[in-house]
């Protein structure tokens, strides 16, 4: 059997950069040794899952959360926990891909594409089922993982009813902070054993969900590149609520059917917005900054986790 | 708006002799500074609004008036911590004397945490009102467009300046909002590290007092 995905030299990086490429490399042994575990019937797609890498931001969150407060190494509940919500970040992952009918993710075909749509139901199904056996008798990791499962749900729920709707930044940020944010969230309380830095963790993935709005613009293959679905669909991204300012972008946007003129219009009103997404992302850039400052022993980490996820929207 | 000193009464007037009372009396000038600024911030957003010049470099500037506030509390704040550690040290090194109105001898409870959760709870009032001004300052520009086209609606603005003008509202909206959590959340953590410590010197074990076993192993 292959091993899970190694990052890529960026990740690779990143992770060094933040010091735990020790934990990373026990954690993609984790999912190694689960993988193997699991039933084979739906070993292939798991492998397929996970095999195309990942950036592990969010385990890198709840490990950069617990240094922030504590010392000492990370304990294997930690490690445990950081192992479930990168499963269940493939789980969002599968059914994104599902429901915006994306056939590519990375460079490699989607799940679905690849297994079809039920396999692709079913190993999510499969994937959220394990992840709570793993985490036994850890009542208080079971507790945040169901609050993320809930989030997510209505995140994605309110996010497809909005869509093609004239809304504002505050909107996008409601949307972004519990779709991405709420992800991040959990990580931060995972990691402190606390809600002390919830708050941190909601703005450093509405700076995660920010950063991946604006890449998609740019085009950024090493964000999953793309941005073209979003478009289609009229999803509220950062960049377009900026643009839909603009009344006669607002009603293109708006447009139930839009044929490929439309779209090309979008995206360069999109693209014209940037600057200005930018110096927004760079608000709550610090804004997670202040949060770090306030409320953590040690903010170096945490520092160094909003500069990494800051990069993200130039890649 | 009304001037907010006359509410807190004679009870909090400055008092050279007491500490406690002076510490008191700065929390409440805290406080009126805090309300002074925002009603002096209102009323400059509505004088702009309606095309008078805003009153700065008369001395009314609520920041300047805040930050003087602030090294008011800070003597006061001082003093008090500097007439409990000399009363502290009278009561070990030397007879203690009669108390004086004020003094620590009289309060035997309000020891250093009480009077770090005294200082914490102030200074985070002041925070507060500190933070909420400036954020009025950074949204004022906003509010007195929003003030000019309430009282002139024949100005109303194109489609796209109304919903810029909309979504900088709700920023301000939000940002008043995340003082307040910011801060209320600041405090609990603040007073919880205060509690905290206060836990850990009364669960300290006497060092004078030997181990001894009090059971038997069973064979």
């Amino acid at each position: 059997m292959n091993d899970v995905g190694t990052d890529d030299g960026a990740n690779a990086a990143v992770i060094a950069e933040l010091g735990f490429a020790v934990e990373m490399e026990s954690l993609r042994q984790q999912i190694t040794d689960w993988i193997r575990e699991c039933n084979e019937e739906m070993r292939d797609a798991l492998e397929w899952q996970f095999l195309g890498g990942s950036k592990y931001f969010r385990p890198l969150t709840i490990f950069s959360c617990y240094r922030a407060l504590h010392r000492g190494p990370i304990p294997a509940q930690m490690m445990t926990s950081a192992m479930v919500v990168e499963l269940f970040h493939n789980v969002a992952l599968i059914i994104d891909d599902i429901v915006d009918k994306s056939t590519t993710r990375r460079g490699r075909a989607t799940l679905h594409a690849r297994f079809g749509e039920l396999c692709a139901l079913m190993t999510a199904g499969y994937i959220v089922a394990d992840g709570y056996v793993r985490l036994k008798d850890d009542i208080d990791a079971i507790a945040r993982f169901s609050e993320l499962l809930k989030r997510l749900g209505v995140a994605e729920c309110l996010q497809w009813r909005l869509r093609r709707t004239p809304l504002g930044v505050a909107d996008w940020r409601k949307i972004a902070a519990e779709d991405t944010g709420s992800m991040f969230e959990i990580c931060a309380c995972l990691g402190a054993r606390s809600g002390r830095l919830r708050r941190f963790g909601g703005l450093l993935g509405l700076l995660y969900h920010g950063c991946d709005d604006v890449g998609d613009v740019r085009g950024a293959a090493a964000l999953g590149g793309g941005g073209e679905e979003d478009i289609r669909d009229g999803i509220l991204t950062l960049p377009a609520a900026l643009a839909i300012r603009d009344p006669a972008i607002a009603r293109i946007f708006c447009k139930a059917d839009p044929d490929p003129s439309d779209c090309s219009a979008l995206a360069t009103a999109l693209a014209g917005n940037l600057l200005e997404a930018e110096a927004y992302l760079d608000q709550i850039a610090e804004e997670a900054r202040g949060e770090a400052r306030l409320f953590s022993a040690d903010p170096e980490p945490l520092l160094a986790l909003v500069d990494q996820t800051r990069q993200l929207s130039a890649r | 708006m009304s001037d907010p000193r006359d509410s807190f009464g004679a009870a909090f007037r400055h008092d050279a002799g007491d500490p406690i009372r002076n510490l008191t009396a700065a929390a409440s000038h805290a406080w009126t500074a805090g309300l002074s600024a925002l009603q002096l911030m209102t009323e400059q957003a509505g004088a702009a609004a309606a095309g008078a010049a805003p009153t700065a470099g008369t001395g009314s500037d609520p920041l300047s008036a805040l930050t003087a506030l602030t090294i008011d509390f800070a003597a006061a704040m001082s003093n008090f911590v500097a007439r409990g550690a000399g009363q502290t040290a009278g009561l070990r090194f030397t007879k203690p004397s009669s108390p004086l109105p004020g003094d620590f001898a009289e309060w035997p409870d309000l020891s250093s945490p009480m009077a770090h959760a005294l200082m914490v709870g102030l200074t985070s009032a002041l925070r507060y009102w500190r933070d909420l001004a400036g954020v009025y300052a950074r949204h004022q520009g906003i509010l007195t467009r929003a003030a000019a086209l309430r009282t002139m609606v024949a100005s109303l603005g194109s489609e796209a300046e109304d919903r810029l003008l909309v979504d900088e509202l709700r920023a301000f909206f939000r940002e008043v909002g995340e003082v307040a959590m910011r801060e209320a959340r600041r405090l609990e953590s603040e007073l919880e590290r205060v509690g905290e410590t206060l836990a850990h010197e009364k669960e300290r074990p006497e060092a004078s007092a030997a181990y001894r076993r009090r059971w038997k192993a069973k064979d």
